[in-house]
């Protein structure tokens, strides 16, 4: 009990060094002069707040999204390999948000809609009794890697077919390479991420009742139809607002809410808000390595998530299969 | 006036590839306060497919169910949710959360905003933990626990509900005679205090001769048979219903009854 207690005041702390690392760290270090450079006009001053803090709320918000989303499918499909990107969601929204930057649409609701497009086709494919069971949760990662490997091919197409520059730079913002955008195009996206984010942990007692099957929240007082729309569509949005703000970035939603869980126990109360922090705290990390690590090169903030998460992943797939027996 | 009444319930399941089609027709009973119903059959009587249209997780055919003389159509999920209270055979734990926080649960068809629990919440909660014997284990994780000890965990969660009417699924499955006996005593306990009702799924017939007042037997989707108990349940009515002999035996001073199964004998073909 002692150690629950300490357990949040040290998450939070640990979480704050290593955003204030991030804002400090880099190809130009600024942690001997960081007050300095915060509260003087000069060139350490632009690099904070014009390159390293949008970056850091970048990742922040790219983060938090991603690890909400996750904890949410896994909740509502009682499944807890469901993660964004197993499911072929985060794929479904990076081609949307490729074909709207493509034919000049906006890409946030393209990127949206490739997310909710492909949620319902894993849905589908995996589809459960015909009773409205959740559909099993192997299954569903199958069907996710099925439609992610589609959705890739026609990304690869797509790049083959577009002028070399235009190509590359498409793939490096498809491995999530947290580019600083401006304020003036981040500030909406932020809000956009607020909204959502705030909508999901609105709805996180009901994840409660969800996540023991249908029988028992109706039981409880919880019509499940109603609210499991609400949380696809709000999961598709977390994951489609991530994939515009910084390409794909893999297992972020699959690891944290585990993380999440071992620190504050399985009360989707708690676990999405501490995902959310926890998402952010990992992929600002996550950038923060990517960019001191081979400095002045960078590597792609995805490449490192995915290096710390695919093992991960691996350990609860053999989880899930010795529960099958 | 009844808590809970049923008439005509109909029923058919979705047809759905390979599987027979099954009809539930003409299920009629209703139960007052302090009433307890025992619900017997053979597996796949619809015994449970009747509790389930109960609490609206399935839309019935055709048929009344009245709670409080309101029909359940006019019921919003979480009305029905502060008058009926499941108690299922299994809980899935895949999620595991602790004892404590599974029977707050039960308090969300009391509506707070954001599942926030008022001082009468966690009263209530206590008093459901206490009954059921859990106040030792509500810091322990649902998934640690023991059969019996989990089914004891869905009855305190029904019970933080404060229904006016337990449905409960095969409440002693897997129970030892220890426990069996305290559940009995937990729930008698209910309906002599509160006025709860009870309907209750039995596969064990000398339980339901020796405790349920009233018996509601089903097969292949039908009701065979209702009524009070000991002129309801005859030999000849437990061999058709089961495909087996069975006698019926006193303990010489008149009540209690205990039921045979004669499982040497052949099945009975009709």
């Amino acid at each position: 009990m002692k150690w629950a207690r300490a357990a949040g005041p040290l998450t939070l702390s640990a979480g704050a060094v290593v955003f204030v690392l991030a804002l400090a760290g880099g190809a130009v270090p600024l942690v001997g002069g960081f007050w300095h450079a915060a509260t003087h006009p000069g060139p350490g001053r632009d690099i904070l707040f014009d390159i390293r803090l949008p970056r850091v709320l970048l990742g922040g918000a790219v983060g938090a999204l991603l690890a909400t989303a996750g904890a949410g499918l896994q909740g509502l499909f009682r499944n807890p390999l469901a993660d964004p990107y197993l499911l072929g969601v985060s794929g479904g929204a990076a081609l949307g948000s490729v074909i709207g930057f493509l034919l000049g649409v906006a890409q946030p609701p393209a990127a949206v809609t490739g997310a909710v497009l492909s949620l319902s086709a894993v849905l589908l494919l995996a589809r459960g009794d015909g009773r409205g069971g959740a559909p099993a949760a192997t299954l569903m990662v199958l069907a996710g890697a099925a439609l992610h490997a589609f959705t890739s091919s026609i990304l690869a197409f797509i790049l083959s077919q577009t002028r070399r520059q235009e190509g590359l730079g498409i793939l490096f913002w498809l491995l999530g390479s947290l580019e600083a955008p401006s304020y003036g195009r981040l500030v909406p996206l932020l809000a956009l991420a607020a909204l959502v984010l705030g909508a999901l942990f609105l709805l996180a007692p009901t994840l409660n009742l969800l996540s023991l099957g249908d029988d028992p929240a109706r039981a409880l007082g919880l019509d499940p139809t109603k609210v499991r729309w609400g949380f696809l569509l709000l999961t598709a949005a977390a994951t489609g607002l991530a994939v515009t703000l910084n390409g794909v970035i893999p297992f972020v939603g699959l690891v944290v809410p585990h993380a999440a869980r071992l620190l504050v126990g399985f009360d989707n109360r708690r676990v999405l808000p501490l995902s959310a922090f926890l998402g952010a705290v990992l992929v600002v990390g996550a950038d923060l390595a990517g960019r001191t690590l081979r400095a002045p090169e960078e590597i792609p903030v995805g490449v490192v998530t995915a290096l710390v998460g695919a093992p991960f992943f691996l350990i609860l797939l053999r989880r899930e299969r010795n529960k099958l027996g | 006036m009844s808590v809970l009444s049923v008439r005509g319930l109909r029923y058919a399941y979705p047809r759905t590839n390979g599987d027979k089609p099954f009809h539930l027709e003409g299920i009629d009973f209703s139960l007052e306060a302090g009433d307890l119903l025992g619900i017997l059959g053979p597996n796949g009587a619809g015994k449970s497919t009747v509790l389930r249209l109960l609490f609206k997780a399935l839309r019935p055919d055709g048929g009344d169910v009245c709670v409080d003389e309101t029909p359940l159509d006019l019921l919003t999920q979480g009305a029905v949710a502060r008058a009926l209270a499941w108690v299922p055979q299994e809980l899935d734990a895949l999620f595991s959360l602790t004892v404590e926080e599974m029977v707050r649960l039960g308090r969300f068809c009391r509506g707070r905003a954001w599942g926030r629990l008022s001082a009468e919440d966690n009263r209530q909660v206590a008093r459901a933990l206490e009954e059921t014997d859990l106040t030792p284990l509500r810091h322990r994780l649902v998934s640690r626990l023991s059969g019996g000890e989990r089914r004891r965990v869905l009855l305190a969660r029904a019970l933080a509900q404060e229904p006016r009417v337990l449905l409960l699924d095969e409440p002693t499955a897997h129970l030892d005679p220890g426990h069996v006996a305290e559940l009995v005593t937990v729930i008698n306990r209910l309906r002599r205090e509160r006025g709860v009702a009870v309907a209750a799924i039995l596969h064990d017939v000398s339980l339901a001769v020796s405790w349920c007042p009233q018996i509601l037997v089903l097969k292949g989707g039908r009701a065979v048979a209702a009524g009070p108990t000991a002129a309801t349940l005859t030999p000849t009515l437990l061999r058709d219903v089961y495909g087996v002999g069975a006698r019926l035996l006193t303990d010489g001073a008149g009540g209690l009854a205990v039921v045979q199964f004669d499982h040497t004998l052949e099945r009975n073909q009709s």
